[in-house]
């Protein structure tokens, strides 16, 4: 499978979507990032 | 469970094996990432935090595509891309937090000195077990008495920086040891939720080679952007580089040996997993405080207790680790680990035969790699960077014990050479 192409779970949803709003194992180094942007930001 | 994973990795020699070699991974991983922050101290001499970063990450940037390219070719890259597209977000994403935290560990160094800040940003290990727990199902069925050598370790080793943060706080010099402790734990919450998408690729079965160099694309953008926007915008950082154009060499050779010492890292999460590769990464403590004290005799003048209160919490620290290394995963456990495997190959629709094999460390491909034009290229490109950067380096007006400085630095190039031709006999770099 080529990259760019839209490989699906099931026929139904795309990779792309289960990485944005399927899979926790994303959201939580996200909100750390954000919040070590929080951090810098008051520091320095 | 299908078979293909389910059936990976069943001899118990070939597990003892790449237990054994990620092991070694992480103990050397550790000498090769205390060295790489030896650079941050000339802060120590008035050069912008920002500006030391932004050049360590060059520095990686560099390494990240050159290393790979050497050791393997970057052929592979492609062929992980094809079959793990969706890993280059985890990729981008591990290098932000990277960036994000190294530049958190330039301020701790600034505000409480090399010797504290190190074991307090190496917290890291703690939040890596938890994720490790939670997420990629290790410690599941290992046995009490793995539990408590992790668990138990964990609990030492913080015990060991709260020893060294109480140290910080009560004697040092700096007008704010709070903002340093608080940027030296930040920094360990950004490395350690930064072994999250280490783990998962991993387990889905792409090189770590390949990994580092989605990596690197957001380490590199994410420094660049607070660079600029902390110093106001791209003309403030080109001035500054330009000041201490003399000095850019040192954190750039800082990047270099920070990229040795994480590809050591990301082998040993591999093979060992991020709740016990980690820890051990993390005895970069021990050398740290070595690095501190014996290089840039740091602490020599501070009272007894609080040398007693910082070796002590170090030697925490470092026990800590060490038990936790040692309480090597079961047949058991592995079957958790094939389960966090198989999450991710249902998940994402992966060749359960691509992850089965690189669970194996075995190679994927029938013909022996060969390194083309790119390869040699961008080796060339990248050794010409630091020729010229070289060329142009003094060495800084800070005070160094040469001995020490050669001690340490043969140590590191003995274990180089000792655990990549370990690396090359069991895994061919896989």
């Amino acid at each position: 499978m080529m990259v760019g192409e839209n490989r699906t779970v099931d026929g139904e949803k795309s990779v792309w979507w289960i990485v944005m709003f399927h899979d926790v194992q994303l959201w939580v180094p996200l909100a750390v990032f954000l919040g070590g942007l929080i951090l810098l930001r008051a520091i320095q | 469970m299908k078979s293909i994973i389910a059936e990976s990795l069943t001899e118990r020699s070939r597990q003892r094996a790449l237990q054994a070699l990620g092991v070694f991974c992480g103990l050397a991983a550790a000498l090769w990432l205390a060295a790489a922050e030896a650079p941050t101290k000339l802060v120590t001499i008035a050069v912008s935090p920002l500006v030391i970063s932004f050049m360590m990450v060059f520095g990686a940037f560099i390494s990240r595509w050159s290393l790979p390219a050497l050791i393997r070719g970057t052929s592979d890259i492609g062929g992980d891309v094809r079959q793990v597209p969706h890993l280059v977000v985890w990729g981008i994403l591990a290098g932000c937090l990277w960036a994000v935290g190294n530049t958190l560990t330039i301020f701790g160094v600034r505000d409480i000195g090399l010797s504290i800040a190190f074991p307090l940003w190496n917290s890291n290990s703690l939040i890596g077990i938890v994720w490790g727990i939670v997420f990629f199902r290790e410690l599941r069925r290992a046995g009490w008495l793995r539990w408590v050598g992790v668990v138990g370790g964990a609990v030492i080793i913080f015990g060991g920086a709260l020893l060294l943060s109480l140290a910080s706080t009560s004697q040092t010099s700096s007008q704010h040891p709070l903002r340093g402790v608080t940027a030296a734990l930040g920094a360990g919450m950004m490395f350690g939720s930064m072994y999250i998408p280490y783990r998962k690729a991993y387990i889905s079965g792409m090189n770590p080679l390949s990994f580092v160099t989605f990596f690197t694309f957001g380490e590199m953008g994410t420094i660049t952007a607070l660079t600029v926007g902390f110093m106001g915008g791209v003309a403030p950082l080109w001035h500054e580089l330009v000041r201490f154009h003399a000095i850019l060499f040192w954190p750039l050779l800082g990047g270099f040996m920070w990229v040795v010492g994480d590809l050591f890292q990301n082998f040993a999460a591999k093979y060992v997993g991020i709740s016990r590769g980690v820890p051990l990464s993390n005895t970069n403590q021990l050398w740290g405080l070595l690095w501190g004290m014996l290089v840039f005799g740091e602490l020599r003048s501070a009272p007894r207790g609080v040398i007693a209160q910082v070796v002590g919490g170090s030697l925490l620290m470092a026990v800590g680790a060490v038990a936790i290394a040692f309480s090597s995963a079961p047949e058991s456990e592995y079957i958790s680990w094939k389960e966090a495997a198989q999450r991710e190959s249902d998940l994402y629709q992966i060749d359960p035969a691509y992850v089965a094999m690189s669970m194996e460390g075995k190679e994927r491909r029938d013909a022996p790699f060969r390194r083309s034009w790119l390869d040699w290229s961008l080796v060339t490109a990248a050794t010409s960077i630091f020729a010229v950067f070289g060329m142009l380096a003094v060495i800084p007006h800070m005070e160094f014990n040469w001995l020490w400085l050669a001690g340490l630095t043969s140590a590191m190039l003995v274990v180089l050479a000792a655990c990549g031709i370990m690396m090359w006999k069991t895994t061919g770099f896989n």
